[in-house]
């Protein structure tokens, strides 16, 4: 009985230690499996929601492109609707290009050098200006220079050029922007950082919302605008 | 201690491992259940971002289609009736605009995080949106005639903006390394650049900077729908 009853409790101890460990172990897995697992969830579900997204808007932009093919293929010898679009099309790039003068609602920004024109650097400009952008400004201009695909804001000694030209400092630069005037809340909030940063510089940044805002294309003689280095396939 | 007792003390230790090796086993019956179905979900995900991607690649192919259609419907219809002349001011303002693939002699930058952290600042050893912006700046200081960012032609409208980890170009999102190409004087763009105010405070927090010379450069044209970038504006007649 007695040699019995010591097999039994050994027995028994040996199936308690194995599961503990077992049990360990498995507690342990799931908590680095979990953790792993929970990000790349998450992170896939992000990505395929973007995917989507930016699939539907690629969709539209098909649709809309067949269905204007389709006019085309309709009107087929009507000569003043190809004339129509073609020049549509020119009129859109040399937007973008920056030639031509356009009209809108957006946000003038004025910028007051209160350091006797000592704070205010290049970099600074160039920060507002990339937020602009980031904000969905349709154009840009810095005292009328308009911003456009190879435009540099820089400084030389104490002068900030854009687009080759230098800036007067001694006067408040004004930038001007056009957007969709129901962006032009969301535009303001996100410079909020940079205008606390430079008050701090003596630098006054005040954004004003203004409607009908004209900003004229850029001048032809900007070293911007220079492209006898690219070739065309 | 007798007999009786100890028949007591062996019942409660029973009943006690009873309930443990059926909680322990009920445990881990559950687990190995979930574990296939997480590793499931993620397959699917997988599988359904692939699909997703795959889709994406088609459209773009079939906007490409598209487009080279439209253009050389324009082609045909301005060599017909006005010698070209629409189509040549069609292709000049293009170029202009960014919206022609380009080639041409120029630099590569290739700019990566550093590859220990910084013991002062850990932030520091990454690469944020601004530096991308002032190195872009720079290279258009230096005269370059187009610049992309990973394949991402720089327009007017191009932002350049922390997104998480990642920084934004032209509304795609984008992580290291960034492949900076542009197309101008290679010896004036990596002067200019070298001697910059970014290059030294990059230089300074270790971040990887490559820069080379190339003969031939492909820089492609910008990819995004153009239509969204001119609503709410008005061309004002000169």
């Amino acid at each position: 009985m007695k040699f019995n009853l010591n097999i039994s409790i050994t027995i028994i101890c040996l199936i308690m230690g194995v599961s503990v460990a077992w049990q360990y172990k498995s507690v342990y897995n799931n908590k680095k499996t979990a953790s792993i697992q929970t990000v790349t969830l998450e992170d896939l579900k992000d990505k395929l929601i973007l995917e989507k997204k930016s699939n539907e808007e690629l969709r539209t932009r098909y649709e809309e492109l067949e269905k204007e093919l389709n006019g085309f293929e309709a009107a087929k010898g009507n000569i003043d609707l190809y004339k129509k679009n073609l020049n549509a099309e020119i009129e859109k790039a040399r937007i973008i290009a920056g030639f031509s003068t356009v009209k809108g609602s957006g946000i003038v920004i004025t910028i007051k050098d209160t350091d006797f024109g000592m704070a205010l650097q290049s970099q600074h400009l160039l920060q507002i200006v990339n937020t602009l952008k980031a904000t969905e400004a349709r154009a840009i201009a810095v005292n009328d220079e308009r911003i456009i695909p190879m435009t540099e804001i820089s400084d030389v000694g104490n002068v900030i050029i854009v687009n080759g030209m230098p800036i007067d400092i001694n006067e408040p630069v004004k930038i001007k922007v056009i957007m969709e005037s129901q962006k032009r809340d969301n535009a303001i909030k996100t410079l909020g950082y940079i205008i606390s940063e430079l008050r701090e510089k003596n630098i006054e940044v005040s954004p004003e919302k203004v409607e009908g805002i004209t900003i004229p294309g850029v001048k032809n003689s900007r070293p911007s605008l220079n492209n006898d280095l690219l070739i065309t396939e | 201690m007798n007999r009786k007792d100890k028949k007591y003390i062996f019942m409660f230790i029973f009943i006690f491992l009873g309930v443990i090796s059926t909680v322990q086993f009920k445990s881990i019956l559950n687990n190995t259940k979930d574990k296939p179905s997480i590793a499931y979900e993620i397959e699917n995900l997988m599988k359904e971002l692939e699909a997703e991607k795959a889709t994406g690649q088609e459209l773009k192919e079939a906007i490409d289609f598209s487009m080279q259609k439209k253009e050389s419907i324009f082609k045909t219809f301005s060599s017909d009736n006005d010698d070209g002349v629409l189509t040549a001011q069609w292709e000049e303002a293009k170029l202009y605009a960014g919206f022609t693939d380009v080639k041409g002699e120029g630099i590569i930058i290739t700019l990566n995080d550093a590859t220990e952290k910084n013991p002062i600042m850990a932030e520091l050893s990454l690469l944020h949106d601004e530096d991308i912006n002032r190195v872009v700046n720079e290279l258009k200081r230096g005269g370059a005639q187009a610049i992309s960012i990973n394949d991402e032609r720089v327009i007017s409208a191009t932002e350049i903006t922390c997104a998480g980890p990642t920084i934004r170009v032209n509304r795609n999102r984008y992580a290291v390394p960034y492949v900076i190409k542009a197309i101008g004087d290679p010896k004036r763009m990596i002067s200019i650049f070298k001697e910059s105010e970014i290059y030294t405070i990059l230089k300074w927090v270790d971040i990887r900077i490559d820069i080379k010379e190339a003969k031939e450069i492909k820089i492609p044209k910008y990819s995004g729908n153009i239509d969204n970038l001119i609503n709410g504006l008005e061309v004002v007649d000169q």
